[in-house]
């Protein structure tokens, strides 16, 4: 029995250390924010000048709306948040073999998850941080200024977050036990391609389109460009409420449970600290 | 003086230790699988939001393209803008190719030790960047076709001249990114500030919209930048069948490689004799 089993303030502590680690390790370099701003404004440029050349009216005979720019934002943002929920697990194990401090990790006594959820904390926070500048800056940009605030925005970006967590500690699990995993990769890929960062859904072909709507990616962007862009959902806001629940519920108890299955195999076949 | 330090001696000393490093460099990389997957899974990642996001602008049935055209010159917005993505990614890629080649000997160790090599360091890091370049050419490759076989847009080719386009773009890209390497050298975010650099090339350059929309004096500023070069040299290969167009880009590229390489070289030596002076060089 490990003396912190049972111990939620203990274990709410772990995650509490992992997280203003990552931040005394990472978290003030101001660069780091100076360059993301800068290559979101350098990415809504482009994104200007091409509606430049189209004009926008085929954009909103596709179902996009007026709002090209503030919808391609938005789709920009909420995918960096994702992939950071996915990959930020995978990458502290990485740091903390190479830095030689990942046998200390694994003799914490509580779960090992746990780090990883404070780590995982941390960079969805910052990225959090990142759209509510986004959401500022995007009123004052001419054409497109969100229409409206919707509150319940922050319920569909809080589900959005447990959701992206989930999946990451998963996949931290998965880059235990193999070098170089593609999982990760292949998954960002794919809401990057298909979840409608840049264009409609809709518009998409049926043999394609299924791909898109399996994903529960799409739910979260649609819904935060609906309660903030005003733009029609792909299906009632009830029914993507309720995947993003689920999706929530599921990426969080799947994936602490393909954590643990992952690093016990591990263990066991002597991996830990050989790939990550 | 010994016969090994005559002229050609070194020079052919330093061509066999280019080679081989470049060699080298391929190798490191070929034997992970990952390296294959990762390949065709960022083919797919950089390329088709770009094209999705210009199909979606053009409309469900193309209404918008007669508009593009008209500062564009061309309908074809499918094949104009996935070379203008492909393009910068290619670009972008070999440019921060050798800043990426330095920061992995640093992570590793190895920095100072090949630092004491008796071979030029912009020929040192060249090198070993040139051999992970032929993994970047291909993704490239996979990034086109796998993009052609899903849209299957118009494509006009002019085999000689794109050669030389994709010839001389090597050349000019290798030449910039010498300068980006000190950069790496000097200061701890250079990295970032490269990605940057290439992304901002790239409003300028034209890769999802035609240079006729930016404004006057942001249209003079892209004559000086490579990637205008690059992107209407591979369009005119590709999309306008403009072969005398491309070889001019060509030349133009060409010329660029010899003054931003020598300029390049001095802002590198300057920046590797600033990080000795202060003892900066590993500890970054």
């Amino acid at each position: 029995m490990t003396p912190f089993a049972g111990t939620r303030r203990a274990l709410a502590l772990a995650a509490w250390a992992s997280f203003v680690r990552e931040w005394r390790e990472f978290g003030r370099q101001k660069l780091f924010y100076v360059s993301t701003l800068l290559a979101l404004a350098l990415l809504l440029t482009t994104r200007l000048l091409a509606e430049r050349a189209f004009g926008s009216e085929g954009f909103e005979a596709n179902g996009g709306g007026s709002n090209f720019v503030g919808y391609v934002a938005l789709g920009w943002l909420a995918l960096q948040i994702a992939q950071q929920g996915l990959y930020s697990g995978q990458g502290y194990l990485r740091w903390a073999s190479q830095a030689g401090v990942l046998p200390h990790l694994w003799a914490t006594p509580c779960p090992r998850w746990i780090p990883i959820v404070g780590v995982t904390g941390w960079e969805i926070a910052q990225w959090t941080v990142m759209l509510g500048v986004l959401a500022v800056a995007l009123l004052f940009l001419p054409g497109a200024a969100p229409a409206a605030f919707d509150p319940l925005v922050i319920p569909v970006f809080a589900l959005a977050l447990v959701a992206f967590w989930g999946l990451g500690i998963a996949f931290a699990g998965v880059g235990l036990a193999q070098r170089q995993p593609a999982l990760a990769s292949i998954f960002v890929v794919l809401i990057f391609t298909m979840a409608g960062s840049t264009f409609p859904v809709a518009m998409l072909p049926w043999e394609v389109r299924w791909v898109s709507l399996a994903l529960p990616y799409t739910y979260v962007i649609d819904a935060m460009r609906h309660t903030l862009l005003g733009t029609p959902t792909i299906v009632p806001l009830e029914v993507e409420l309720g995947v993003l629940a689920a999706s929530a519920i599921g990426g969080v108890l799947g994936g602490i449970w393909i954590f643990n299955r992952v690093a016990n195999r591990a263990t066991r076949r002597g991996l830990i600290g050989l790939y990550t | 003086m010994n016969q090994f330090d005559a002229p050609a001696m070194r020079l052919a000393r330093g061509g066999q230790a280019v080679a081989s490093l470049a060699v080298m460099g391929w190798k490191v990389h070929r034997r992970e699988w990952a390296f294959v997957t990762t390949l065709v899974i960022s083919a797919f990642a950089l390329v088709l939001p770009g094209i999705l996001g210009a199909r979606a602008l053009a409309g469900p049935n193309h209404e918008q393209a007669a508009r593009f055209a008209s500062v564009a010159g061309t309908e074809n917005y499918l094949a104009f803008v996935t070379i203008g993505v492909i393009g910068m990614t290619w670009a972008g890629a070999t440019l921060t190719l050798l800043s990426i080649a330095l920061q992995r000997e640093r992570e590793q160790g190895t920095l100072s030790a090949i630092w004491t090599g008796r071979l030029a360091k912009p020929l040192l890091i060249v090198g070993r960047a040139m051999g992970s370049s032929i993994g970047i050419a291909v993704q490239s490759l996979t990034m086109f076709a796998a993009s052609w076989a899903v849209f299957r847009f118009t494509l006009t080719l002019e085999a000689g001249a794109l050669l030389l386009v994709l010839g001389a773009s090597y050349a000019a890209n290798l030449a910039v990114g010498v300068a980006f390497a000190g950069l790496v050298v000097r200061y701890r975010a250079a990295a970032t500030l490269s990605n940057l650099a290439v992304v901002a090339s790239g409003i300028f350059a034209g890769v999802a919209h035609p240079v006729g929309v930016l404004p006057d004096w942001a249209q003079v500023v892209a004559q000086f930048v490579p990637l205008t070069w690059i992107l209407r040299g591979l369009r005119a290969a590709l999309v306008f069948a403009d072969a005398g167009e491309a070889v001019l880009s060509a030349g133009v590229l060409l010329l660029m490689a010899f003054a931003y390489g020598a300029i390049s070289i001095w802002v590198f030596g300057a920046l590797e004799r600033s990080a000795r002076r202060r003892g900066v060089l590993d500890a970054i």
